[in-house]
């Protein structure tokens, strides 16, 4: 062979250098198999060199596979890792290709019949047909990796989850085999802590059920949605009302009836903007105690937490995890809180479809027919009471003007008590819960009153009726619109009258009076089949909880530590999230699953 | 010998004597003594078990790496010893880390450039193997 | 129960969950408390009590009797709301 010939020859041998398929140094962990590559030896060699070449790569052993196109499994040596192998293979001049021998899971894909819409557990860019966020769209692949998870766990039952909201509808039929089982203490799987406190958990508003249906709704039953869990336990622990608000001292009871029986896990998608709240501390760090993870919402008013604490997001114990809610594109939603030091991941939480309470409805009044009205003072000369205001259409008014029937220039009468209301139907079929809200602007001097009462059995609700609210010393003051929801659930019947009235002292120096718009009166009938799809931090919080439970589960030894790091540590960077969230992640439930934490305690021995 | 032949044997070894120059072992212009030998010793290595269910099941494990050494591979099923691996040293200073795996998260945290590890690495720990 | 009126005191009065108290025992806090109509007292485990005046002295007339209670009071704060997010 001439010294052309060998050139030549090695000249080929370079050009044809082994494939190194780069994607191996970036495939993730666990996508292949750890001790093994598949090599493609070139064309034409036997099966000794093919055998040589791998032994002097320091192969243990290696197979052909049965294909035509020559390629074998080669079994790598203890300490050798697959990138090594890879690089050694991809330089070897016998070698035609090389790639690590990657991993196909199927994917696990329950029959849920709405399962194509919970973008969560699997991102196609499919629009979410009730989504009220825009967008309805999203990027395939922005998601929590789910079906991956599924693959590996989907029990969650032996991690018990306390949704810590306004309680559980247990009777949904995509619920109830999920829920806990809290024997004859807890007949309806929890407690209720609103108030005077029961042993029913029911949800009035449908913001607890749509969390626990995140969690846990039952998988891969053909019924409804299915929950990060398809199998779960959940602890109903009511401590929010019909409208959606709770208290220092029934969200620290919820979290102790929670910890004292065996959850582990504590869903709180509820936060306040007040000072800290040192009680509400110290329950946390009792939960911590018992080993057991906090994870809470961030907040919806697209604030800086850091800047502007909210709790429980903005408590510091190491068992809290605070969730920041993405869009279907991975974005950070518009009315997410964020913090980069006290918000720690994000998850999906807009177009959100999960179990509900049952059916909701609206009886809006227009405020322009139908009422009665009464005054103990008016007269043509000094006119006083309610009417509907003529200029400003579906607003009444007392006291009004004379000619033209207009709010805000005729100032009530001294020593008055006007009155009207107007009765409802509200019983409906099985209406379970009532609640009212109206906007209100007010000019009364200080003693001057406006009421709100209400009567079950019709007629001036002001005479032996129940108080919904009451006021006094307002200038300009308005309940604004979305207002407050007040509780008339007592009302329930077909002859429930609603009423407002003023009342001014003899002496009153009066002002222009109220004058009342926007009367709405929300019910709730509770049915076992309802859904809704909304948005909120309260909904990216339940996703991850879920997750928590899938780790949980899967490591029955694990500590809260254990769990929160796998969480957090293994998320999926995402843009979004760098520097307004701790991580700057987005949980990644395979990512979690697979999560192995730092070994520690290391300790040696030299003879 | 004569008298005269003593004391000029005398002085001449005198002499001899005082143009040898006694120099003290160690001292300026010596050479240096043999550096120690390295010795082999067995080391002992322990570590707190990890609590992942797949590390503790086939397919899971640790990989102890020792710098300069190869690495030390403890598949599950583990010894009686549990969470420990043993290696025969020579005196010297070496930096050990342990990362565990599992049949889900197979990379070792003993990456290539580029290769995304799902379990962290122990922080590094310094043994020093005396001569 | 009322709403929250940003410019005016209107309906602010109604808004008051009461109070947060830590103390040994029910009757210590009916001690302290009492001459105020305690309309709600209710035990939340931990030596904490839910307490809801008749009349709403307001938080810092409640943490000044809790500071001459001689320890009968170790704790006084409001009962801050929640809502769901």
């Amino acid at each position: 062979m001439t010294f052309h010939t060998r050139s030549l020859i090695s000249i080929i041998l370079l050009s044809a250098a082994p494939t190194l398929h780069a994607a191996a140094f970036n495939a993730p962990a666990g996508s292949y198999a750890p001790s093994q590559v598949l090599v493609q030896f070139k064309p034409n060699l036997t099966s000794a060199m093919q055998s040589q070449t791998a032994q002097s790569i320091g192969a243990q052993s290696i197979q052909a596979l049965a294909t035509r196109s020559n390629w074998s499994i080669a079994n790598l040596p203890a300490g050798q890792s697959v990138a090594q192998a890879v690089a050694a293979y991809a330089n070897n001049p016998n070698v035609a290709a090389v790639q690590p021998n990657y991993i196909y899971h199927t994917m696990a894909v329950p029959n849920d019949p709405q399962y194509s819409q919970l973008w969560a557990a699997k991102n196609t860019g499919q629009t979410i047909t009730a989504g009220t966020y825009a967008p309805t769209t999203g990027t395939a692949g922005d998601d929590m990796n789910l079906e991956a998870a599924w693959n590996v766990q989907t029990d969650c039952s032996s991690t018990i989850v306390a949704v810590i909201d306004s309680g559980v509808n247990y009777t949904s039929t995509d619920l109830a085999a999920n829920m806990w089982n809290g024997g004859a203490a807890a007949p309806l799987h929890g407690w209720n802590f609103v108030g005077a406190g029961s042993n029913d958990p029911m949800d009035l508003n449908g913001h607890g059920t749509h969390v626990a249906g995140t969690i846990g709704a039952e998988g891969n039953n053909t019924i409804g949605v299915t929950g990060v869990c398809w199998k779960a336990s959940i602890m109903a622990v009511r401590v929010m009302d019909a409208t959606g608000a709770g208290t220092t001292s029934s969200v620290i009871q919820g979290i102790d009836y929670a910890i004292t029986h065996g959850a582990k896990i504590l869903n709180m998608s509820l936060g306040g903007q007040g000072p800290f709240d040192p009680a509400y501390s110290a329950a946390i760090t009792r939960a911590q105690t018992s080993n057991v993870l906090v994870v809470v919402a961030a907040g919806n008013s697209n604030t800086n937490n850091d800047a502007a604490p909210t709790y429980p997001c903005s408590f510091t114990q190491p068992n809290l995890i605070c969730v920041a809610a993405l869009d279907q594109n991975y974005a950070l939603a518009n009315f997410s809180n964020f913090g980069a030091t006290s918000v720690d991941v994000g998850a999906p939480g807009t177009n959100i479809l999960s179990t509900w309470n049952g059916l909701h409805t609206t009886i809006t009044d227009p405020l322009n027919a139908g009422w009665v009205f009464s005054s103990t003072t008016a007269t043509a000369a000094a006119p006083s009471g309610w009417g509907y205001d003529l200029v400003n259409p579906n607003v009444m008014g007392d006291a009004l003007t004379p000619t033209g029937s207009q709010w805000g220039f005729t100032k009530y009468n001294a020593g008055t008590d006007d009155r009207t209301y107007k009765t409802f139907n509200l019983a409906g079929t099985n209406t379970n819960v009532a609640l009212l809200s109206v906007s209100a602007a007010a000019n009364l001097i200080n003693g001057d009153f406006l009421n709100a009462n209400f009567k079950a059995i019709g007629g001036d609700p002001f005479t032996a009726g129940t108080n919904v609210f009451s006021g006094t010393n307002a200038k300009d003051g308005f309940i604004l619109t979305p207002s407050p929801k007040f509780d008339i659930s007592a009302c329930i019947s077909t002859t429930c009258s609603i009423g407002f009235q003023l009342t001014s002292t003899p002496t009153s120096l009066r002002d222009t009076g109220v004058a009342i718009a926007n009367f709405r009166i929300d019910t709730v009938t509770l049915n076992s089949t309802a859904q809704n799809t909304i948005n909120g931090t309260s909904m990216a919080t339940p996703q991850v909880a879920g997750v928590a439970a899938l780790v949980w589960s899967h490591n029955p030894m694990f500590t809260y530590a254990d769990v929160a790091n796998a969480i957090k540590d293994s998320g999926r960077p995402t843009p979004s999230l760098a520097g307004k969230t701790t991580t700057g992640k987005a949980v990644d439930a395979m990512r979690a699953l697979s999560y192995i934490n730092q070994p520690s305690g290391l300790s040696v021995v030299v003879h | 010998m004569t008298l005269s032949q003593f004391f000029s044997f005398k002085s001449s070894s005198i002499a001899l004597l005082t143009a040898l120059t006694i120099t003290a072992c160690g001292g300026g212009g010596g050479s240096a003594p043999p550096p120690p030998i390295p010795t082999s010793h067995v080391v002992n290595l322990s570590w707190t078990a990890n609590r992942e269910a797949a590390v503790n099941r086939a397919g899971g494990g640790y990989k102890v790496a020792i710098s300069g050494q190869p690495v030390i591979d403890v598949p599950f099923p583990y010894a009686a010893s549990g969470a420990a691996a043993v290696a025969t040293l020579m005196s010297g200073t070496y930096s050990v880390t342990v990362t565990a795996y599992s049949a889900m998260n197979a990379n070792t945290g003993i990456a290539a450039s580029g290769v995304t590890s799902n379990s962290v690495p122990s922080a590094a720990f310094t043994i020093t193997v005396p001569y | 129960m009322v709403a929250e009126n940003s410019s005016s005191g209107m309906f602010k009065a109604n808004q008051n969950k009461g109070y947060i108290v830590t103390s040994p025992d029910a009757a210590s806090v009916q001690r302290v408390y009492g001459a105020l109509g305690i309309k709600v007292l209710r035990a939340l485990g931990n030596s904490q009590f839910e307490m809801q005046l008749q009349q709403d002295a307001g938080i810092e007339a409640v943490s000044n009797l809790a500071l001459h209670s001689n320890g009968a009071i170790t704790k006084v704060q409001p009962n801050y709301s929640y809502q769901a997010n």
